[in-house]
């Protein structure tokens, strides 16, 4: 059987999984409230690290012109 | 705008510095490599420079780059060797987040008793929690920080990913468990002292 820890492991590490561990995941989910939380909690965070931009502002644009034209011309 | 090109024609475009496609080429990493050093130790005007020096030495070299990999890793590349001497000339450490994960266990690798995870409903309509994530990220050993972004946020594969970070399959899937969790723990963390106050 499954402890907690391993079903914690197997949330972040997304291994491949036999048939058997699978079910004895299901199953420990399906009863872990702990860890039906934490499912919930990686995936709010992996959305939120998909949509971080960093916004750009005028000395990003100046610089973004600057690169442009140091490099526009082949040397 | 962002051009649809297969590796060779971009290669071609950039090589013939065709307006158009290198101010989105520019653009578009220009993005992906600021993200990479918001999250660093390094300084704004630092990273300007690291930048800065990594697209000049990209298109200066370009006419000798072997097409061994994509454009984009390449470019990641050179960043990364910057990035890394800047680390070494100014001694940066990470700030590791204590890895408190272990001690939400027993021995037995069951639950302790009375151990609170914050509730994760309430996490998603709460606005400052992009600030919080970052303000983890900042906290996490460098090289988990930059598995993590460029695993959620780049079009770089596992293999690329490796390749640019000088680092081994085993390494990877080490960084990325132990950058998932500590990330975890120190929002769940954040969430509780929320909760409490």
């Amino acid at each position: 059987m499954l402890s907690c820890k391993d079903v914690q492991d197997i949330l972040v590490e997304n291994e491949e999984l036999s048939l058997g561990k699978k079910l004895q995941f299901k199953f420990h989910h399906f009863i872990c409230k702990n860890c039906q939380k934490i499912k919930k909690q990686y995936q709010v965070i992996n959305a939120r690290l998909q949509d971080i931009e960093p916004q750009l502002d005028d000395n990003d644009k100046r610089q973004i012109n600057d690169i442009i034209n140091s490099i526009k011309e082949k040397k | 705008m962002s051009f649809q090109f297969d590796e060779h024609e971009l290669y071609a475009k950039l090589q013939s510095r065709d307006p158009e496609v290198l101010k989105d080429f520019v653009e578009n990493n220009y993005k992906y490599l600021k993200k990479s050093l918001h999250f660093s130790e390094i300084s704004s005007d630092e990273y300007e420079d690291i930048i800065q020096d990594s697209f000049a030495v990209f298109f200066n070299t370009l006419d000798s780059f072997k097409k061994q990999s994509k454009l984009s890793t390449y470019l990641w590349g050179i960043f990364y060797n910057k990035l890394r001497e800047a680390r070494r000339k100014y001694g940066k450490t990470p700030t590791p987040v204590a890895e408190v994960f272990e001690e939400q266990f027993q021995e037995d690798g069951h639950w302790l008793e009375g151990i609170h995870i914050s509730d994760p409903e309430s996490w998603e309509n709460y606005s400052e929690l992009s600030s919080i994530i970052s303000d983890c990220l900042k906290k996490l050993p460098f090289i988990h920080q930059q598995v993590l972004l460029m695993q959620a946020n780049s079009n770089l594969d596992k293999k690329e990913i490796c390749h640019n970070l000088q680092i081994n399959d085993t390494n990877y899937r080490q960084s990325l468990s132990r950058g998932r969790k500590s990330l975890r723990n120190c929002v769940d963390g954040a969430f509780q002292g929320i909760e409490n106050a």
